[in-house]
């Protein structure tokens, strides 16, 4: 691969006296996803928010293009989609408003926005409730709203803190289909999940975090390869069960 | 440094005001039960009991910066409530800009919001009380200056309240523990001077108050300069509160969230 989109180096986050994110450092290139797993309080949520820079780190830094985020941030969120594990969208608004308005934040013209929604509608199907207030949509199609928002400027890496949770399998199978067509786009992913075979299907690489610490990172296959599973969750178990052997 | 991203800041205010729009009804009707209940129990009522004929313009001037003050509950609730659950900000926090002028952007909403309901309580009052409400003395630039500093002063109150407040469980402590002590002892119903003849010390005392200025600020401009604190004194004291507050309360609230 060529050079990394963005630069993870050596992030720290401390909550008070807990350390929840020990030192993570790894690379994420063009066109890659690379999904984060582990278990609960793993440091999950608190490196994508990082990453999405809805908080800073106690040390370390983040470089894009070789140059610290935090230089110019409004340069690097520009680039950037975050979509959180709770639908935020706004509630008194339209999912049309909602989108429209978050284009326009972007800097988008009102021609970009609406070439922009086309595409969007042909890529997740939005065109339906597009009218509807955010409460009254399912939570499948919540999500399907929140990836339309986090694409809506076309940003050249999204962070996905579990898109999937708590979706029923088919809907979650969907969203699936939607992830794999955005990469094949070429945009950079960050996926938080719990889901093991989300990550087995979807992932370029896998990073496996464990009390904020970063354990294995490698292509799924990789990892099934030298552990002699067929499948992720399996190599999964077997990496969770060595940590509890000790206790 | 705000500059370049002001078209930002704009169009973040344009959804607030879309948002604003809805709820316009409501907040007209409670802000118009609000006024003709005080104003015509001060004018046509309260004067039986003794009260000089002359107070509906005190009350009156009183009531115009007031208004502002009693939507900071609303706003500090909702933004306490998205902290905590609706997540709106956070998803304003991750857009191209520092992220404490999204509380910058707020601070002009909250201002537009209160200000535009401030500024019907006086036409309002004297359709209601007429004679009795008597405008002679209104200095038309300086109650516009004053109303737009006091909602200001609001706007940065709400952050400062809202940093000092931990969750939901605490909002209903908003009213007994800051608003309704600041404006009640903050000369809505006497004037600074009323209360120096009582107690000098008190006086010096609630000079500390922002809601001394606010007030005695808008009886000079509404009822003239004699009997109240010097207008441009307290202009210059609401700036200074103004200041105060928004830096005080960004910086707790940057704690807070946690944001960069």
């Amino acid at each position: 691969m060529s050079t990394p989109l963005i630069r993870i180096c050596d992030i720290r986050k401390k909550f008070g006296s807990k350390e929840a994110l020990k030192g993570v450092s790894f690379d994420l290139y063009a066109g890659e996803l690379v999904s984060l797993l582990g278990v609960n309080g793993a440091g999950k949520t608190t490196l994508s928010t990082i990453v999405a820079t809805l908080h800073p780190p106690s040390k370390g830094d983040m470089l894009y293009q070789e140059r610290s985020i935090y230089g110019n941030l409004p340069a690097y969120r520009q680039i950037i989609g975050y979509c959180p594990q709770k639908p935020n969208l706004n509630p008194l608004l339209t999912v049309r408003k909602n989108l429209e308005y978050a284009g326009e934040y972007y800097g988008m013209s009102r021609e970009q926005i609406e070439k922009r929604l086309v595409e969007l509608n042909q890529q997740l199907g939005i065109n339906e409730y597009l009218d509807a207030k955010s409460d009254e949509l399912s939570g499948g199609w919540k999500q399907r709203f929140m990836l339309a928002r986090t694409l809506i400027h076309s940003p050249k890496l999204i962070i996905l803190d579990e898109p999937t949770v708590a979706l029923d399998p088919d809907i979650r199978n969907q969203l699936w289909h939607y992830i794999e067509q955005i990469k094949a786009e070429g945009v950079s992913i960050l996926l938080t999940t719990h889901y093991l075979e989300e990550a087995e299907r979807l992932s370029d690489r896998v990073v496996v975090l464990h009390a904020g610490e970063v354990k294995l990172i490698d292509t799924p296959s990789n990892l099934m390869r030298s552990f002699e599973k067929g499948r992720l969750e399996d190599v999964f178990l077997e990496l969770t069960r060595e940590k509890k052997d000790p206790l | 440094m705000i500059r370049p991203y002001l078209p930002l800041m704009w169009k973040l205010l344009r959804t607030d005001l879309e948002i604003f729009t809805q709820t316009i009804w409501d907040k007209l009707i409670d802000l118009f039960i609000w006024i003709v209940t005080m104003v015509l129990v001060t004018t046509y009522l309260m004067p039986a009991f003794g009260l000089a004929a002359d107070y509906t313009g005190f009350l009156v001037a009183s009531l115009v910066v007031s208004a502002g003050l009693f939507e900071l509950y609303a706003s500090v609730t909702n933004l306490i409530s998205d902290f905590e659950g609706g997540d709106i900000t956070s998803y304003y926090l991750t857009l191209p800009m520092p992220s404490y002028l999204v509380f910058i952007e707020k601070m002009v909403y909250y201002t537009i919001n209160t200000a535009t309901m401030g500024i019907l309580v006086l036409p309002i009052s004297k359709l209601l009380a007429w004679n009795s409400l008597d405008l002679s003395k209104l200095s038309y630039g300086k109650f516009l200056l004053i109303l737009m500093l006091s909602n200001v002063f609001y706007a940065a109150f709400t952050l400062w309240v809202t940093s000092r407040v931990k969750g939901m469980e605490q909002i209903g402590s908003v009213w007994m523990r800051f608003v309704y002590p600041l404006w009640f002892l903050g000369g809505f119903q006497y004037s600074w001077k009323v209360l120096y003849l009582f107690s000098p010390m008190l006086a010096y005392i609630s000079l500390i108050n922002p809601m001394i200025y606010v007030m005695e600020g808008a009886r000079a401009a509404v009822l003239g300069q004699e009997g109240s604190l010097n207008y441009w004194v307290c202009v210059v004291m609401l700036f200074l509160f103004t200041i105060l507050c928004t830096w005080h309360g960004l910086k707790r609230l940057r704690k807070q969230l946690d944001y960069i």
